[in-house]
């Protein structure tokens, strides 16, 4: 029914927003998974309803200094000017960053943002001519599942030292209200080794958040690692570090597309973004790490089975 | 038996059959209706469970964990354990038996042995249902195989629970029943009681009408019911009888008053009047029969018609019987005699009428006569007056005729003989004016020319009065005259009187007539004559002579656009000496007309005219029919012998 009543309402919304430009700029790449996936669901439904969508890549992901981010910014606010979309789709923090605070605050021109990080004041968000969704880590999710395998309250958490992960860490605190028995933010990897060992000495659960902003990085190296050296459940909230972890309960990318979408075509509709509150991602996708589970003697049961991928190891 | 009685035992019975009968369809129905609809329930419920296992076999299926056991355990735990809550009705079971025929669910039979209803569920089919008695209870149970894992699921319930609801229904069908029946029973007795009551009344009035009195009538207490219906009908009934009896008693008495009525009718009528059966046997009669015939009343009983019938009517008058009176039920009058008792004939007059019973078949006849002696004599006597008066007639005609043909004679001798002294005192004139005139002065030359005017119209008036007493005394000699070479001849001769006037004429031709020549010419030339005197005054005058074919038959017309006349003295154009026009104006002496007239009748034909002051006149002629059919038979003889030639 809910499939059916959208229908209806893309169906409604197709005969105002059919033949409209839309400039989507993507703060990553191409073959970002992320941003394929985000991307892939967003084009789905804007095609359908007859919009002239353009895709613009600003690669920060493989370019993450700000100066090429603010030179992205401009060749895309060039985009804007040149090209005089009717809305623009702003994702993820790079856009916002580089983009639409320096030029499009308060602008004329609609828009819609996904995939901020956990707060989206930080860009002075929202503007008069924005609305969106913030994107946040399903912790709750994670923990929730964590805490059927293991008897004991103490929650470690280990990341790469970024401003993102740090601000995230500082969100779980404040607005999740997780308390943490220790937290390690570290910068290299053999470093990450060290702090995965002794974690697992002081907690009952682990979460090995992300492995940005750790150098020498080697994702087949920290699987073989972890699948040796794993003791107690651990999960993440980012899909990388699913062959890490036992668990990973990450954000659904393809519901940040598809809310990008149909936000997008009730504005262009009509409706004024500044009427449509922000909102949160709500979905997660879920990894289940069957060798890191069978080291610890843990079976996934088919209730949680049936809703996840399952990786096998290395 | 009382039939009170008798209706409150059938009104028991026939609630106890009912209620009997309700209890027994309604459990039956509702027992195979919620032992399908439990059997669908628990078929549903068995669908679900198995959905729930083979959704969790699926998922290690998908992830490739299905060959490890303790995936396969937990998962087949959780399965159970997923169970745990089931409920299904008071006395529902769900059991799931493992591939080694052990109980897995529920939890507080795991390990033991199966039940011994669940145990052949294993060895049989995929999946069914079924119904048996297990330790004293009957059960009806479902079942599915799972066959991956070699279960087999099961889901049972007691049958006492599923017949609750029937038994629930008996037992409440049964109350309302109970109540209905002491109700009905209470009801019936009253309802039994007041019926009978009332048909007793209506008995009763039944039995007084029985006995003869009819002004007996039922007190009807209600009118919404058959009962009451009855007993008005009942009442209606009585009193129509009553007044059919009223009625019939009042009909004999009218038709006794009718009967004696028409009984002194014919009685006392001067027609004698008699009835007879089919074969002439007298039955009835009047006494003016009597007094015509000379029988008694004893006598004429033992007679029939033939035998105071002379034999000379008798084939006659069975003809008419049987043309007549079986065919149509009454005869024409006729006359015939009879013969009296001393053998005197008298004639009479008569019709027969056919008596006939309900289906219309003749069972006898009657008949009034009426003696009409008194008439033949009188016609007798008449046909003598008549024949002498026709002599008479005859000889008075002869005498007439004589007289008339002495008058002609006379008035032709007259007439001739006073020519002689008219031609002298015209030749007389003639020659003083031609001798003498030179004594004379002019008046007396005036007056000598006017005598000789005066003697020569007399003259003519002479000839004419001779003319016309010709034609009155000409013997006719009927032949078949050219009637149109007659005209030719005659408007020739006054064309010769007058070459100097312009007149164009119009002449049919070959029209033929059965006549007399010399007449006809007479008549011919006098209406020619005259057609041809009075278009005088017409620089184009125009005259026809045709024939027409009118109301009258067929006949001849002559035509002319000359002065006309006025209609209103058309009367008058035929008698002698009448004129419609002055001497001055047109001369003549008013017999020309008036002689035509008489050759036309003196032929049987008739003369008319039609004219219009200053348009002209026609006049038309048509003879006998003799006459008409001469004229077609000599016209087509005519143009046979054309086209002959």
């Amino acid at each position: 029914m809910a499939f059916l009543l959208a229908s209806l309402s893309a169906q409604g919304v197709d005969q105002r927003s059919k033949g409209m430009r839309v400039l989507y700029v993507d703060s990553y790449h191409p073959e970002y998974e992320s941003s394929r996936i985000k991307n892939a669901a967003a084009r789905e439904i804007l095609t359908a309803a007859g919009v002239n969508l353009r895709f613009l890549y600003m690669d920060t992901k493989r370019n993450s200094s700000p100066t090429f981010g603010r030179e992205a910014g401009a060749r895309a606010w060039g985009e804007i000017k040149s090209w005089d979309p009717s809305l623009l789709i702003a994702a993820d923090d790079a856009a916002i960053k580089y983009l639409v605070e320096p030029h499009l605050r308060d602008a004329a021109l609609p828009i819609v943002f996904i995939g901020v990080n956990a707060d989206a004041s930080v860009y002075g968000l929202p503007y008069s001519n924005t609305t969106g969704q913030v994107e946040v880590d399903p912790i709750d999710t994670l923990l929730g599942v964590l805490a059927r395998y293991t008897d004991g309250r103490r929650i470690g958490l280990l990341t790469g030292d970024t401003a993102t992960d740090r601000k995230t860490v500082y969100h779980y605190t404040n607005s999740n209200g997780i308390a943490f028995h220790r937290v390690r933010f570290v910068d290299r990897f053999d470093e990450w080794k060290r702090a995965f060992v002794e974690l697992q000495d002081e907690v009952d659960v682990l979460v090995l958040r992300n492995h940005g902003g750790i150098a020498e990085w080697d994702f087949v190296e920290a699987e073989v690692f972890a699948l040796e050296n794993t003791r107690v459940p651990t999960g993440s909230p980012v899909s990388p570090m699913a062959p890490v972890v036992m668990i990973g309960a990450t954000k659904a990318e393809a519901e940040l597309g598809r809310y990008a979408a149909s936000t997008a075509l009730k504005v262009l509709g009509g409706v004024s973004p500044a009427t449509i509150p922000i909102s949160e991602n709500q979905e997660a996708e879920f990894y289940l790490h069957a060798g890191i589970a069978q080291r610890l003697g843990i079976v996934f049961p088919p209730s949680l089975l049936r809703q996840a991928k399952v990786v096998r190891g290395p | 038996m009382r039939l009170q009685t008798r209706v409150n035992l059938i009104f028991l019975a026939i609630l106890l059959a009912a209620i009997g009968a309700m209890v027994f369809v309604g459990s039956a129905v509702i027992e195979e209706i919620i032992f399908e609809l439990k059997t669908e329930l628990m078929r549903e419920q068995l669908d679900h469970v198995e959905e729930g296992i083979r959704s969790d076999y699926k998922a290690l299926e998908r992830h490739g964990l299905l060959g490890i056991s303790s995936y396969r355990e937990v998962a087949q735990r959780e399965t159970l354990e997923r169970f745990a809550g089931f409920r299904f009705g008071e006395t529902g079971a769900v059991y799931i038996i493992g591939s080694r025929r052990n109980v897995l669910f529920p939890k507080n039979g795991a390990g033991r042995t199966v039940p011994a209803w669940v145990a052949p569920l294993v060895e049989e089919s995929e999946r069914g249902e079924a119904s048996g008695v297990f330790r004293g209870l009957g059960r009806l149970w479902v079942h599915a195989r799972f066959q991956p894992w070699e279960w087999v699921l099961s889901i049972s319930i007691e049958e006492s629970e599923i017949l609750a609801r029937r038994d629930l229904f008996i037992l409440q069908v049964s109350l309302i029943g109970i109540v209905v029946l002491i109700g009905a029973w209470i009801a019936g007795i009253a309802l039994s009681r007041t019926l009978t009551q009332r048909i007793d009344a209506t008995l009763r009035c039944v039995q007084e009408v029985e006995r003869g009195n009819l002004a007996a009538r039922v007190p009807v207490s209600s009118t919404s019911d058959e009962l009451g219906q009855l007993q008005i009908g009942v009442n209606a009934m009585t009193g129509t009888l009553a007044a059919r009896i009223r009625d019939q008693e009042s009909a004999e008495q009218a038709l006794r008053t009718s009967e004696a009525r028409y009984r002194r009718l014919y009685q006392s009528m001067w027609e004698a009047y008699a009835s007879t059966d089919m074969k002439g046997c007298i039955q009835d009669f009047n006494q003016q029969l009597c007094d015509l015939i000379g029988y008694d009343r004893d006598e004429l009983l033992h007679l029939n018609t033939d035998q105071i019938t002379p034999d000379r009517w008798h084939d006659l008058e069975r003809r008419i019987v049987e043309d007549q009176v079986r065919e149509r039920g009454y005869s024409d009058i006729f006359e015939k005699e009879l013969r009296c008792k001393d053998g005197a004939v008298i004639p009479v007059e008569l019709r027969i009428y056919l008596l006939t019973d309900d289906q219309g078949e003749g069972v006898g006849m009657w008949a009034i006569i009426r003696d009409i002696t008194e008439r033949k004599r009188d016609a007798e006597e008449l046909h003598r007056h008549r024949e002498h008066l026709e002599e008479l007639v005859a000889q008075r005609t002869e005498a007439l005729e004589s007289a008339n043909r002495e008058l002609e004679a006379f008035a032709y001798s007259v007439s001739h003989d006073l020519r002689t002294p008219l031609r002298g005192i015209d030749g007389f004139s003639q020659a003083l004016l031609e001798d003498y005139g030179e004594l004379i002065d002019a008046q007396g030359k005036n007056y000598l020319l006017r005598i000789r005017n005066g003697a020569q119209f007399m003259a003519v008036l002479i000839d004419d009065l001779l003319g016309l007493s010709r034609v009155g005394r000409w013997e006719l000699e009927p032949n078949r005259v050219n009637l149109s070479a007659l005209a030719t001849d005659i408007v020739d001769g006054l064309r010769h009187e007058q070459p100097n006037r312009l007149v164009h004429c119009e002449i049919t031709p070959e029209l033929y007539a059965y006549c007399d020549p010399t007449l006809m010419r007479q008549a011919l030339y006098n209406l020619l004559q005259n057609a041809w005197k009075f278009t005088g005054g017409k620089k184009e005058a125009i005259i026809e002579f045709g024939e027409f074919n009118g109301e009258s038959g067929r006949g001849i017309f002559v035509r002319d656009n000359g002065a006309g006349f006025d209609m209103r003295y058309a009367d008058r154009l035929f008698q002698p000496f009448q004129r419609l026009h002055s001497e001055e104006s047109f001369s003549g002496t008013g017999i020309g007309l008036a002689t035509v007239d008489r050759v036309i009748h003196r032929h049987g034909g008739a003369l008319w005219a039609e004219g219009e002051v200053g348009k002209g006149a026609t006049f038309f002629f048509v003879l006998p029919e003799r006459m008409e059919k001469t004229i077609s038979n000599y016209t087509r003889e005519v143009i046979v012998a054309g086209e002959r030639q």
